[in-house]
């Protein structure tokens, strides 16, 4: 199918991006990649009146280094962060997990800023900026605004921004030198989002630990946290103690996942724990 | 086989569509816009078992650029009985009354642009005094649910008469066969094994969804339709009209896929309706997403049990096999029968039982999708093959080989088998996957295993070809037939054939594509008869060509063997280029149809379809994932007439089936279909090919067949799905006996395995 006929326009300031979506009332759309909203445009199951392409706005697709801290400009490609063209705070986790994103058509297009936009429960960047501890920017009829990646949804396709408001940018602090991360997802097909994905993050001062490929916002793990900080090397008999921390931590948020959920995210976990440690997790489909 | 080297027959020759494909040229229906044409959208059931209290169209019919909305009180006045159906007159043009699935047509908008007539859809509302509804086929055996009130048998099928006017019951058609005694086979047996298997419901997905337009005026009807059956079309339209064939005319340029689908009659009953009610020419054109309503392929549970011998012999076999048909027959009674009669498998059993019923439910309709019913069976069969070969600790090719049919041996049905390079296509898969050697299974997370089967197919008899062979006064050749050109490279190998014959280029052979008013009869593009059926059509007709030839030679006075070429005999004989040569036969295998008692016949199929599968796979045991690492099919296509064609046909068929037993399934909630969008609902793409993908055909000969061949497009279904079930379970020691396969049943399965069963759902 194709989508119904919509105005299109191509601002070249965040405060026209934002006059034009204010003054439609509802009725219009941000257009950064296109990889979720254009599919969604030509099934019909979204139908907006006009898209406001934010890619020529300035910025959008810079990248700049600040020492402490990397900021992104929404606009930047998975691709881009995938092959290093911008810099990477994170040790190798984010150009990895951007490798790792559906295929490589939807990386040349796909941005981070979009993805976190649209918030669906089973991208990768949301449990990704979560874990590194980054903060999302915008600008709306009100001026700037901002807040932690962890903070930013608030349930399935729902997060902080509100209906006029333009994602700007990400900030990601440096991780330590000698931070080491793990991450690991289970995809039931190639390309597919994501049913299951956790995040590991040891390092000096603070481990982090993320679910994600929830229903809803991805879940910290303060428990699981914890035990990371006293784990001097994984061994397989830490599984068990990993997913009994895991499942208090999960209903301690007040979440639930069913039964194969729960298995599989503990696995993932597992997994991306001792990746942290220098295990390489077990991959199907490699030649024999 | 030592043949002599010819240009045409066993060459690759490239699809003689190629270049109009690739350039875009080639024509659709969805391309054809007639003078005045209106658009039909669909306004659908919402829910799946109702009686229509009222429907209200007035908000439609309002909106500007609104032609018209259709009920079926309007098309009943061109079509006083508006039902439909190949083997039961059952279903209604628009829901009549009552609806039977959620997704069911009830109004259609007719306006001259699309997006009006879908806007006017949005503004049709009904309501409904639903009704208690049946989903599960075994359930609806016995359910007090009734789908339909009273069975309606077409007259097409006189073995269907003696079901008219049955009351009471949602059981179609059933279908037995008997052979032997198997309640004293299984008395005598050693073991007795029985197990119960589940196919889900999936859909064909041509990339080119359904598309009819109709054009009716003046007493005459043109249907320009994707449809594999122009002749059935133009059939059935005639028996709704009342009208003699020669006033319809069917029109069927190329087709983006058919698969099954685009069979008997689908949107031109609807079409012919509207334009008939319109006075325009209408055009239907469903969605992808509206595809899911139209028809699919049936789910099935199949109960089977074997009695069998310490030393691996299976004496007894019964089979319990129940088609879920959904709300409307389609030609479900004829995937009851087809694949009832081989659902015991390719063994040579000494007792067999069957019974197989179609059973209406209120999902949408289950028809033919390549394959008709042999890859459900197989998925029982070949599954159960292994659990017993695992049982009495045998290896499981030697224990399908100890049982395997061979030629010269009776089927169930008493047929004689011929023809059918069984065994040699069991081998072929046990070699390529080094079945002898020892396979590295893996060791903690990761374990590998491997799988085989091997099924066979009936082929749908008794059915007609005709062709025409037509030599134009400057000795260039057009080939008059019915066959459609779907993707599956018919036009080249029908050119071959007759190229041939007639000593010529396949290439230079026009090959005219069906148009009832030019081009003869034929029963259908379907279940892997083309090459069989029509192609021995047309090799006689190209026969026929040339004895007249001959004739016209020997009345020139020419010596017989002269070899003046054919447009000089023309000339000879009308003074100028000028006149034709028209070549003409028609085909229809020997057919002996099925004792209604004992399921019997002697003749029960024109021949047999074969397949093997082999996989390897590795399976993650702490999630279920799992990845097919090597996939092998072997068929049995007689003589490869064309080698790439029928690689393509084989890898094509294979990857169709790989869909339907990893990810495909149509998923229900309260009778409501939650994922019918490609955007839910996952087929495979070019990722998700195995890194080894072998498609092969055995060295073999369809001795009865055009130039030793016979179809090739359904075979490699057939076996595939068990050989993955079986290699999951030779992985990681797990059973699956539901199709699809998913991670989340292995590993639930494991869970349960391991005894820390988990929760559930």
């Amino acid at each position: 199918m194709k989508p119904a006929p919509i105005a299109y326009v191509r601002p070249d300031t965040v405060e026209r991006a934002v006059g034009l979506l204010s003054e439609s009332g509802g009725e219009a759309k941000v257009l950064a990649g296109g990889q979720s909203l254009v599919p969604m445009l030509n099934l019909r199951i979204a139908a907006f009146e006009r898209l406001v392409d934010v890619t020529g706005l300035p910025g959008l697709r810079s990248a700049s280094d600040e020492g402490s801290e990397v900021r992104l400009g929404a606009c930047v490609t998975h691709e881009r962060i995938q092959t290093g063209d911008v810099p990477d705070p994170s040790n190798g986790l984010m150009p990895s997990t951007a490798s790792r994103i559906a295929y490589q058509a939807v990386r040349n297009r796909g941005t981070i800023g979009g993805s976190l936009a649209l918030a669906d429960p089973a991208a990768d960047w949301l449990a990704t900026m979560a874990a590194l501890g980054a903060a999302i920017e915008w600008v709306g009829p009100d001026g700037p605004g901002s807040c932690p990646a962890e903070a930013f949804v608030e349930a399935a396709y729902t997060t902080r921004l509100g209906l006029y408001d333009v994602l700007t940018g990400i900030r990601i602090p440096r991780l330590h030198p000698d931070a080491r991360w793990g991450t690991y997802k289970l995809c039931r097909k190639t390309g597919e989002f994501a049913h299951a994905m956790a995040i590991a993050i040891r390092q000096p001062g603070g481990c982090r630990a993320f679910l994600g490929a929830t229903e809803g916002a991805p879940i910290r793990l303060p428990a699981v946290e914890d035990m990371l900080a006293g784990l001097r090397g994984w061994d397989a008999s830490d599984a068990a103690r990993l997913g009994e921390a895991m499942a208090a931590d999960v209903a301690a948020a007040g979440r639930s996942l069913s039964d194969v959920h729960a298995w599989q995210s503990r696995t993932c976990l597992a997994r991306a724990v001792a990746m942290s440690f220098g295990a390489a997790p077990p991959r199907l489909g490699r030649a024999a | 086989m030592a043949r002599t080297a010819s240009r045409n027959i066993g060459q690759s020759i490239p699809r003689l569509e190629a270049r109009e494909k690739v350039t875009g040229r080639a024509e659709y229906v969805h391309h054809l816009r007639l003078p005045g044409m209106l658009y039909g959208k669909i306004f659908r059931s919402t829910v799946p078992h109702a009686r229509i209290k009222s429907v209200d169209v007035s908000a439609a019919q309002a909106l500007e650029g609104v032609y018209r909305v259709v009920t079926i009180d309007d098309i009943r006045e061109a079509i006083p009985h508006p039902y439909y159906g190949p083997a039961f007159h059952d279903q209604p043009i628009l829901a009549d009354g009552k609806v039977r699935f959620a997704g069911e047509p009830v109004a259609v908008v007719l306006a001259a642009d699309p997006h009006i007539a879908q806007e006017a859809v949005g503004l049709i509302s009904a309501e409904y005094e639903e009704l208690p509804a049946v989903f599960d086929e075994v359930e609806a055996m016995s359910s007090d649910v009734l789908v339909h009130d009273v069975l309606k048998p077409a007259a097409t099928f006189p073995d269907l008469k003696h079901l008219a006017g049955r009351t009471g019951t949602n059981v179609a058609l059933d279908y037995h066969l008997l052979r032997g005694d198997p309640e004293a086979g299984f008395a005598a047996a050693d073991h007795v094994f029985e197990h119960t298997y589940r196919s889900q419901q999936v859909m064909h997905i041509p990339m080119e969804p359904f598309v009819s337009v109709a054009d009716a005026a003046d007493g005459r009807l043109t249907l320009h339709t994707a449809s594999q059956s122009p002749s059935f079309v133009r059939i059935e339209i005639a028996r709704l009209l009342g009208w003699p064939e020669n006033r319809v005319r069917v029109k069927v340029p190329y087709l983006g896929g058919g698969f099954g689908g685009k069979l008997y009659i689908k949107l031109e009953a609807l079409v012919t309706a509207l334009s008939l009610v319109a006075r325009r020419p209408v055009k239907v054109a469903l969605t992808m997403e509206e595809q899911f309503f139209m028809v699919t392929r049936h789910p099935c549970t199949f109960t089977i049990k074997s009695g069998v011998n310490k030393d691996g012999t299976i004496v007894a076999r019964t089979c319990k096999v129940v088609w879920n048909g959904g709300a409307y027959a389609d030609i479900g009674p004829r995937v009851t029968q087809k694949a009832g009669f081989t659902s015991a498998g390719p063994y040579d059993i000494e007792n067999v039982e069957i019974h197989s019923y179609a059973v209406y439910t209120n999902r949408p309709p289950c028809g033919a999708l390549r394959g008709f019913g042999a890859p459900q069976t197989a998925w029982a069969y070949e599954c159960h093959m292994d659990e017993i070969a695992e049982a009495l600790g045998m290896d499981k090719v030697a224990f399908r080989r100890k049982n395997l049919l061979q030629n010269g041996r009776p089927q169930a049905t008493g047929t004689i088998v011929q023809d059918a390079a069984l065994e040699q296509a069991l081998d072929q898969v046990a070699d390529r996957l080094n079945w002898n050697e020892p396979l590295d299974r893996g060791d903690g997370r990761i374990r590998r295993g491997r799988g085989i089967a091997v099924g066979f197919k009936g082929i749908t008899a008794p059915t007609t070809s005709v062709a025409i062979v037509n030599l134009y006064a400057d000795g260039s050749c057009g080939l008059y037939i019915s066959t459609v050109e779907m993707g599956q490279g018919s036009d080249t190998v029908m050119a071959q054939i007759a190229a041939e014959v007639l000593d010529m280029d396949a290439a230079a052979i026009k090959v005219v594509h069906p148009d009832t008013d030019v081009t003869p009869y034929d029963m259908g593009t379907l279940g892997s008869r083309s090459t069989f059926h029509m192609g021995t059509a047309v090799r006689l007709a190209a026969e026929d060509a040339r004895k007249k030839i001959a004739e016209l030679a020997r009345e020139l006075g020419l010596p017989e063997g002269s070899n003046l070429p054919l447009p000089e005999l023309f000339r000879r004989k009308y003074g100028m280029q000028a006149g034709n040569i028209i070549g003409t036969a028609s085909f229809i295998p020997k057919y002996e149809k099925p004792d209604a008692e004992t399921g019997h016949s002697r003749n029960a199929t024109p021949f047999w379809g074969v397949g093997a599968s082999g996989a390897e796979v590795e399976v993650d045991t702490e999630t279920g994932h799992y990845r097919i690492t090597k996939l092998v099919n072997v068929a049995d296509v007689g003589t490869a007439l064309n080698p790439k064609l029928v690689q393509v046909q084989l890898s094509g068929a294979g990857i169709m089936q790989l869909g339907f037993t990893t990810t495909e399934e149509m998923v229900y909630r309260d009778g409501q279909l939650t994922n019918g969008s490609l955007a839910d609902y996952k087929i495979p793409t070019l990722l998700d090919i195995p890194p080894e993908f072998i498609n092969e055909h055995v060295d073999s000969e369809q001795k009865d067949g055009p130039f030793g061949g016979k179809g090739a497009g359904e075979s490699t279904t057939i076996a595939l799905s068990p050989a993955i079930g079986n290699a999951l379970f030779d992985a990681v020691g797990v059973r699956l006996t539901d199709l699809p396969l998913t991670p989340e049943k292995i590993f639930r399965a494991l869970c349960e395995a391991n005894g820390t069963p988990l929760a559930g759902e």
